[in-house]
């Protein structure tokens, strides 16, 4: 017996039917936030006009351009205002100044060789940076809120400050809201409140794609400022420049910052010798094979030596994996089904904390298309992901586990433990995500 | 009507482009799903689609192929996110709740399951061939034009296409799978 052409037509359009017949609102809106940030190809880049609702500093800085350019006074060795013949250029080439050309030496008599400015590291915000070195900073006290987004001076932000306070440059980070992407985030940020003119919207910046510390992000000027949003996960990390006319300042600012992340891209598969298990690890990492089987009875111990395990370069961070088979009543189908083995597992280990697995577990997925569930769970001293299934054997499960928390000072240079476990597992094709 | 929001958006304005894109939206997730088989993929081909429409639009010159154009940058649009394939592994996306569908009865299980796997293993040009064929419902010298290949290119594509996915539920029937030998009879 064999298909003929009609029946195949049938049954492959019939399958071609089945699926999705509408766009979400939520793309739509995500890609006309960012077609409201993006620029037709046809139109000439340049920096935006100054316009009428220029800031008090702003104002201040084109006086002083003003002043110093009709004195002919240039021989300042350090300021804060505009460098005389300085023409900022648009971020669609975003460099640092070069150290042969004049606008370079006037860079560097104003702000300093960037590779000798200040460090600075937020360990609110996850992101380290330079400012020049003349100048002051003030970390942020408080978690910054988007009500507070034309607040130059919040406490929300990473503040950093020109010895006469006429230039500011700020920086933090935020969550992407559930259900909003990053580039949404952008568009509400530019939003201006009702009766406000409006500083990021409507035509008035002018924003690129560009690339702070290898991320994809997106940087421009609005007349008035300098800024650059930086999507990482679900985080939008945002740095400006509180003054229209320092853009060399701001590209040589960008070009400082270090958001960490991790790569998994970049990682070096292990093959197990006592488990079924293939996984991806950082390079550079130490390993320890499993020396015996692990059992339930070990789960107490949390880290064991019947874990493969892997060592970060410090000696701080511990990464574990191994599998455990299941009893042969165990049915695994479905996340609640892996919830209840991750109880067990946990009263065995004689956790306080067992109650609450369902409110702190994050759905996972392996396997992006089939979906085959699987869970992380934060606890008091570890994050630990659970799966079985798909292309992980069946008849156990398979367990991958960091021991330091989540917010641990350890796991922050790889954006916490979970972020850190997650990566581990994309190397197993597990996935954030919610069975279907 | 189309014409004139095309040419009011042509010229920059973003209310008539956001009538295009609510417009085309279904229809290009419909297109980038049935090449990728994946609606996260699939919805960031479209998001990536329509912020490119947006940028190049003045580059269009016949108003009146917007449509096959648009059809023809998801297309791209999903060939650079098979290229990419799972070296996103680092972004943190939550996958939907749900995948919305409609399932057809007249398909087994095996069936779905097979075109599925055969589907996946095609390259993207021959998928995008066979979905502009067998779900746009286009002819081949419409398929040509609007993906911008010759017409041989096309046929050939098709051809691989189909050939690997018959395979497959040839496959299946050689099986001692009873139920999808009947529904293929």
């Amino acid at each position: 017996m064999s298909t003929t052409y009609t029946d195949f037509d049938r049954i492959a359009e019939a399958w071609l039917a089945e699926g999705p017949a509408q766009l979400s609102d939520r793309v739509l809106d995500a890609a006309l936030g960012e077609v409201h940030l993006a620029h037709q190809r046809r139109r000439r880049l340049s920096v935006p006009r100054r316009n009428s609702t220029m800031n008090k500093f702003a104002a201040l800085g084109a006086a002083a351009v003003v002043v110093l350019g009709v004195v002919g006074v240039v021989s300042l060795t350090r300021r804060d205002a505009t460098v005389p013949g300085t023409t900022p250029t648009p971020i669609a080439t975003p460099s640092a100044p070069s150290s042969a050309s004049p606008t370079a030496d006037a860079f560097s008599l104003a702000f300093g060789d960037p590779t000798t400015w200040h460090g600075f590291t937020s360990e609110r915000y996850l992101y380290s940076l330079r400012f020049p070195a003349d100048w002051s900073s003030e970390r942020a006290t408080a978690d910054w809120n988007i009500g507070e987004h034309q607040d130059i001076t919040s406490a929300g932000v990473d503040r950093f400050i020109s010895p006469t306070g006429s230039i500011r440059m700020s920086a933090w980070s935020v969550p992407v809201p559930a259900g909003k992407t990053a580039y949404g985030w952008i568009k509400d940020y530019c939003t201006p409140p009702p009766g406000d003119p409006g500083w990021c919207d409507e035509g008035r910046a002018i924003f690129e794609d560009t690339l702070v510390d290898g991320h994809r992000a997106r940087a421009g000027g609005t007349g008035e400022e300098w800024l650059a949003f930086v999507p990482i996960d679900d985080k939008v990390f945002v740095f400006a420049v509180w003054q229209a006319t320092e853009e060399p300042l701001f590209r040589a600012w960008l070009d400082t910052i270090h958001i960490p992340s991790i790569d998994p891209d970049t990682f070096v598969m292990f093959q197990s010798d006592q488990y079924a298990i293939k996984v991806g690890h950082p390079p550079g990492w130490a390993i320890e094979r499993a020396d015996h089987t692990w059992s339930m009875s070990e789960a107490a111990a949390g880290a064991t030596s019947g874990q493969d395990a892997f060592i970060d370069p410090e000696g701080d961070v511990r990464v574990s994996a191994w599998s455990v088979p299941f009893d042969p009543a165990t049915y695994i189908g479905s996340q609640a089904d892996i919830e209840t083995w991750v109880t067990a597992y946990c009263q065995a280990a004689g956790r306080s904390d067992c109650d609450t697995i369902h409110d702190r577990a994050v759905p996972l997925c392996v396997e992006h298309a089939d979906c085959h569930p699987a869970l992380l769970v934060p606890f008091a001293d570890s994050v630990q992901a659970f799966f079985c299934c798909g292309v992980h054997p069946a008849d156990r499960m398979t367990i991958v586990a960091v021991w330091q928390p989540d917010d641990d000072a350890s796991v922050q240079q790889y954006g916490g433990g979970r972020k850190l476990l997650q990566s581990f597992l994309a190397t197993m094709n597990v996935w954030p995500g919610k069975a279907r | 009507m189309q014409s004139a929001l095309v040419e009011r958006a042509r010229a920059g304005d973003e209310e008539a482009f956001a009538s295009l894109a609510r417009a085309a939206g279904d229809r290009l997730l419909a297109i980038a799903f049935r090449i990728l088989r994946d609606l996260g993929l699939a919805e960031d081909a479209v998001q990536q689609t329509l912020v490119s429409a947006w940028t190049d639009l003045p580059n269009l010159r016949d108003v009146e192929r917007f449509d096959a154009w648009i059809n023809r940058l998801v297309v791209h649009a999903c060939y650079r996110e098979l290229r990419r394939g799972r070296q996103r592994v680092s972004t943190v996306r939550a996958l939907p709740l749900e995948l919305p569908d409609r399932r057809d009865d007249a398909i087994s299980v095996v069936q779905r399951d097979q075109l599925d796997r055969g589907f996946r293993r095609l390259p993207p040009d021959q998928r995008a061939v066979f979905v502009f064929h067998h779900y746009l419902g286009l002819t081949l010298p419409e398929v040509a034009e609007q993906l911008g290949v010759p017409l041989g290119t096309v046929k050939s594509r098709l051809h691989y296409a189909t050939n690997s996915l018959r395979a497959g539920l040839e496959a299946d029937l050689r099986s001692p799978n009873e139920s999808s030998r009947e529904q293929l009879a």
